[in-house]
């Protein structure tokens, strides 16, 4: 067969996959964007053409500014502790002297992540209570005055507390990740580095972050993307509340569209949404040139 | 250049997972049930109620079976979804299209809203059709289902606003029932100082329990006629002074300390707990719950009050707090004469009777809460009632869901600190643009 026909049937092949990703990727994409120019809703039957209005209410609206405010503070808490706290917890469950315990503290860690974002949700909801919860009274025993802490009920504290939960359930995950890397790495290249008189903190910037380039950027995508589309978490444990102080951009636009009933600029938020993780997903390629070696 | 597209594929492939919910095409038809009518001739209903927990899921469970047995040809298939998540999936539900047969809804706003657009049906016909099942509502709750002289919703639950208090706290310390809003204040100030428990259980991290206050402080505050004007998404502006009044009225038992601390974070439930188990002397709620208190405290430990006149205030003293719960049709119902049967075997006396009895959910039917199918309590409660002459419906069941979005939203705010004014100028805006919207 030649080299034409060869091309064909690859499509062929291919057609059935790229039919599904049309019509349930691309698509909703386009119908999605179709939509943000129209006034519309669940509930009434009118559909009005508004063009770009829902766009430049957008630019103008507080709540989105304090959204993507808390987005960008899940973003760098979830960095922070799922990438950078977690691989330093699996270069120490990595190392010698606790290989031995390590599929324990694996377990330990991991076992969190198994568990529903509801679950957590409401077990850190009764934690952080001030009057029933776990959190003050220890605070109380070292010598802080609480009268003043209430973690979810003041709009300051609100949105780190969801992340904090959040970060506790996660960071376990990405541990496994990381570990199941780390053993990839062979063994010589330790050994080598040692001999010529590296030690550990410089083995593990110079040996152990560069052999694992790939596996952390992948785990950055996921969990930045997955920060700016937090919904469960603060859905479970303060609704966006109080007031506003806790709502991102999926929970503003969950309220949008399903509450108040204004699908439109729903749908508005969703393209915001897609068009910021999008450059983000851009970014991140770039920067670390994924598939070029 | 190909490396360049095919990552932008990837990427786009990975992000666009989450708009995965949120891309629905615009108001689409309901899909055509060929299970409404099987090969038997059997009519199927579907039926979204939202008791799914005891004692009222068996109340209603049991009264689906016995319809069913008298009406071999009518088969009711009930789903039962919880309060709190009921008004999220009747949105849900309503944007695809396919409405429950029959379902579940608050009187006030929530109902006309449905009825605007276009998803319920008009029950106008068979009420006039049946003069007495008509005449069986308290006319207050058949009402607030009712726009331009249509109404679109059959009452079965009647509420209205009472204040709880612990008969204990209330004995030792030969507190007197307070009357005027003055009095309860002194009374908060009272108990705030004299004992260990919090004059007043409030909690507000689920935001729905301040719209009860506000609405009720509204009607006592607010003229009757603005806010009927206000209430009404097509001409609200909530401007009148009053409103603010009512919202720093509210915010002021917070800021004196007569609702505890940090109310943001604790729910409804939460201090309802607390105060069944004593830690609080008052706490505002409706005659539906009575059960709960009933079973929390024991029968007797507990008592109830009308919510305290406020003197000189530009409400009408005659208007309670409250609201019901009502079943609507759906439009595109194909068996609404089944249907209506179903609901009028609901609302039937007997039914009523039942509902009250072994549920003890209050029916809404003109004379239906008795000694005999209710608690004492809840029998007085409804003989006091009868003193007033209309009903202010839950606040967020009472306004255009916008506007009661932003008052919740607003009023969180105001309990962390933020002004009355500045509560209302939130509101007025959202007002604003709501009106602009439905003119």
């Amino acid at each position: 067969m030649n080299r034409k026909g060869n091309r064909k049937t690859a499509f062929i092949y291919l057609a059935p996959a790229m039919l599904v990703i049309i019509v349930f990727l691309y698509l909703p994409i386009i119908l999605n964007f179709m939509n943000s120019l129209y006034k519309w809703g669940a509930m009434s039957t009118e559909v009005t053409f508004v063009g770009a209005k829902y766009y430049k209410e957008l630019l103008e609206d507080e709540t989105i500014r304090i959204a993507i405010k808390n987005n960008l503070v899940f973003a760098v808490m979830s960095v922070v502790c799922q990438i950078g706290i977690s691989l330093v917890i699996a270069a120490v469950l990595e190392s010698k002297f606790l290989r031995r315990w390590q599929s324990v503290f694996r377990t330990i860690y991991f076992i969190p992540s198994l568990l529903m974002v509801t679950v957590t949700g409401i077990t850190f909801k009764m934690l952080y209570s001030p009057s029933i919860g776990l959190i003050n009274p220890i605070l109380e025993k070292i010598g802080i005055d609480t009268s003043g802490i209430d973690i979810l009920g003041n709009a300051g504290s609100a949105i780190f507390g969801v992340a904090a939960a959040s970060q506790w359930q996660y960071i376990g995950y990405t541990v496994v990740l990381f570990i199941v890397a780390m053993q990839s790495i062979s063994e010589d290249i330790y050994e080598a580095a040692e001999i010529d008189g590296a030690g550990a903190i410089q083995r593990f910037f110079r040996i152990t972050v560069p052999m694992m380039k790939d596996t952390i950027m992948i785990n950055m995508i996921i969990v930045i993307t997955g920060a700016v589309r937090v919904y469960d978490e603060v859905y479970v444990m303060t609704n966006g509340g109080p007031g506003r102080a806790t709502q991102t951009l999926a929970t503003y636009l969950y309220q949008v569209g399903f509450k108040n009933d204004q699908m439109g600029y729903a749908s508005a938020i969703a393209f915001f949404v897609f068009v910021v993780t999008f450059v983000l997903g851009l970014f991140q390629m770039k920067g670390y040139d994924l598939g070029d070696d | 250049m190909k490396k360049k597209i095919v990552s932008v594929l990837l990427v786009s492939t990975m992000v666009v997972g989450l708009l995965g919910g949120c891309a629905t095409s615009g108001a689409g038809g309901s899909s055509d049930n060929e299970k409404d009518e099987s090969a038997d001739g059997k009519v199927t209903l579907s039926f979204l109620n939202k008791y799914p927990e005891e004692p009222y899921a068996q109340y209603f469970e049991d009264a689906v079976a016995e319809f069913e047995e008298q009406n071999p040809d009518i088969d009711i298939e009930m789903e039962n979804v919880s309060d709190e998540a009921i008004k999220d999936k009747l949105t849900v539900i309503a944007s695809g299209g396919d409405m429950p047969d029959i379902y579940m809804s608050w009187t006030g706003e929530r109902v006309k809203r449905f009825a605007r657009g276009g998803k319920a049906l008009d029950l106008t016909p068979y009420l006039e059709e049946d003069s007495e099942w008509t005449d069986s509502f308290l006319p207050a709750f058949l009402n607030n289902s009712t726009i331009d002289g249509s109404t679109y919703a059959i009452p079965y639950r009647s509420g209205i606003m009472y204040m709880m208090y612990n008969k204990e706290v209330f004995e030792t310390n030969n507190y007197e029932i307070p009357e005027t809003w003055d009095e309860f204040l002194a009374l908060c100030e009272t108990i705030k100082n004299d004992t260990e428990v919090t004059p007043i259980a409030f909690g507000n991290s689920s935001p729905w329990y301040a719209s009860w206050w506000i609405g009720m402080l509204n009607a006592m505050m607010v003229p009757a006629d603005v806010m009927d004007t206000d209430y009404d998404p097509s001409s609200g502006a909530f401007t009148d002074e009053n409103y603010v009044k009512a919202v720093q009225a509210f915010l002021d038992l917070n800021d004196k300390g007569y609702f505890g601390d940090h109310v943001n974070s604790k729910d409804y439930y939460q201090v309802r707990e607390e105060f069944c188990a004593g830690q609080a002397a008052m706490m505002l709620d409706a005659t539906p719950q009575f059960t709960q208190y009933d079973d929390g405290m024991g029968t007797g430990n507990w008592g109830f009050f009308k919510i305290p006149t406020m003197e000189g205030a530009a409400g009408d003293s005659g208007t309670v707090g409250g609201g019901g719960e009502a079943w609507m049709i759906s439009s595109a119902c194909k068996h609404p004469e089944e249907a209506v049967k179903f609901l009028k075997f609901m609302t039937s006396k007997e039914m009523a009777d039942k509902q009250t009895s072994e549920a003890g959910l209050p029916n809404a039917l003109v004379g239906g809460i008795t000694e005999e199918n209710s608690t004492a309590t809840l029998a007085d409660a409804y003989k006091q009632a009868e003193g007033y002459t209309n009903i202010a419906d839950w606040l967020d069941c009472a306004v255009e869901a916008t506007i009661a979005d932003q008052y919740m939203t607003s009023l969180q705010e105001g309990l962390d600190g933020k002004s009355a004014e500045d509560v209302m100028a939130d509101v007025q805006k959202v007002a604003a643009e709501v009106k602009a919207e439905n003119e």
